[in-house]
């Protein structure tokens, strides 16, 4: 079977299963401290305000943590074996466009995963508008770096 | 394919490790410690928000407050700074009641004003600061009013007294208080007293005799509080946080505000309020020149 692009839905879906792995397993440790620290029965205003006066910037700390290791999931595990757990499940590899698959350009394409820059929701938004518009399925990130998801049965991984 | 499940595992594994070893550092640098900062800014009421929104404090707003902060076990103790000339005696007394309930550290801060039923509140906590120059005190009962009888008569302007019960229009500002409802009402209000001067003598472990002979509606500054026993300390919420840090041996303090924000439909109606204040006013200074009232 040829290379085809993988479909917005299962790309998705293999999404939510990685983030699962990544926030009740990898994460814990670091949010069993923002347990202790963050309060819980307060409201949004309240507690972006918390957030932001917190003087030990010990919550930053702890989401630029998560951040970093959120991207090294992706960059590691894509590069490497070519898939997260989530692509596993779904059958979706992540290849070049051209050439080989080079470290940096998985990294670039991953460092959308970093929620501590700021005004990064704008990203975001750019992300999901070029997923739906492409006809590759590709993120704006995934398009710079030129880096695709496809959908590959019986192709080794490198 | 054997290999690369075993490169994916030992790569979770790998950043799980990171994620522990992080964390163990974060512990080590010491978390700051969670206070709850609730605000008590303007009158103490017993109702809700309006529609027409308000200026003030609610109980219905602050005994929820106090008791999510009771119930959030990342808050270590709780700071009520207070701003407010008092009001409701019922209001005052819930908010009282709910703060001596508290399992945690309290601590009043009085700003500018904590009189009357703001003080009731600020007695119940464990430690209260004032200012020098803060209001405080004002241990009394206030109902008084203005009486229209008189300008009602000047102007021919009948009251129809239609009752059942002889007491059912007492205190009514349009027709004069005779002698027996004055002290009918005089006698409620010295009750009122006397529950207030007894929580106020619990709270600060003071005699009922002492607390009576500070509980004459006077008045105190800051300063003044100190030396008669009604507040323990001279400083603002920078000694709180001092004495807090003290107290739990904590590297850092941080507040939660607590305070409910107000909605967008609770700004709109003080905004409407504000209008129509200043609509009825103009249209009562119309009224004046028409009618020539001086």
């Amino acid at each position: 079977m040829g290379d085809r692009y993988a479909g917005i839905g299962k790309r998705v879906l293999a999404f939510f299963v990685d983030m699962f792995i990544i926030d009740f397993l990898i994460l814990f440790p670091l949010q069993s401290i923002t347990e202790k620290i963050v309060p819980k029965s307060i409201d949004f205003t309240s507690l972006s305000v918390f957030i932001s006066q917190n003087s030990s910037g010990t919550i930053f700390k702890i989401a630029l943590a998560s951040s970093i290791i959120t991207v090294c999931y992706f960059t590691l595990l894509e590069f490497v074996t070519g898939q997260t757990p989530g692509k596993m499940l779904f059958g979706i590899y992540t290849i070049a466009e051209k050439g080989r698959l080079e470290f940096a350009n998985v990294l670039l394409s991953n460092l959308v995963f970093l929620s501590v820059i700021p005004f990064i929701w704008l990203l975001w938004i750019a992300e999901i508008i070029y997923l739906w518009k492409e006809p590759k399925h590709q993120r704006f990130t995934e398009k710079i770096a030129g880096i695709v998801q496809v959908e590959q049965w019986n192709k080794k991984f490198n | 394919m054997e290999q690369k499940i075993q490169l994916t595992l030992g790569i979770i594994l790998a950043l799980f490790a990171a994620s522990l070893v992080y964390s163990f550092f974060i512990s080590s640098e010491g978390l700051a410690t969670n206070v709850a900062l609730i605000k008590i800014d303007g009158e103490i009421s017993a109702g809700g928000a309006s529609i027409l929104g308000q200026s003030g404090v609610s109980s219905t707003d602050i005994v929820p407050e106090l008791e999510s902060a009771e119930k959030d076990n990342t808050i270590k103790a709780i700071v009520l700074e207070i701003n407010s000339p008092g009001g409701s005696p019922v209001a005052s007394e819930e908010i009282a009641h709910k703060v001596k309930e508290s399992s945690k550290p309290t601590i009043a801060v009085i700003r500018e004003t904590g009189a009357s039923g703001a003080y009731w509140v600020a007695s119940a906590t464990n430690h209260i600061i004032a200012s020098r120059m803060s209001i405080t005190g004002s241990i009394g009962v206030l109902a008084s009013y203005l009486d229209y009888a008189g300008l009602l008569d000047k102007y021919n302007v009948t009251y129809e007294q239609l009752i059942s019960g002889k007491y059912k229009d007492m205190g009514s500002p349009f027709t004069p208080l005779n002698g027996d409802e004055r002290n009918l009402l005089q006698s409620k209000l010295d009750k009122m007293h006397e529950f207030f001067i007894s929580e106020v003598a619990a709270n600060r472990n003071m005699s009922i005799d002492k607390t009576k002979s500070l509980a004459t509606g006077e008045f105190f500054l800051g300063s003044e509080a100190v030396q008669n026993g009604l507040v323990d300390e001279i400083g603002d919420i920078d000694t709180a946080k001092a004495l807090l840090k003290q107290q739990f041996n904590a590297t850092d303090i941080s507040f939660v505000d607590y305070s409910i924000k107000p909605s967008i439909f609770d700004s709109l109606g003080k905004l409407l309020a504000q209008n129509s204040f200043y609509l009825g006013q103009g249209i009562g200074s119309s009224l004046q020149t028409s009618l020539n009232i001086r």
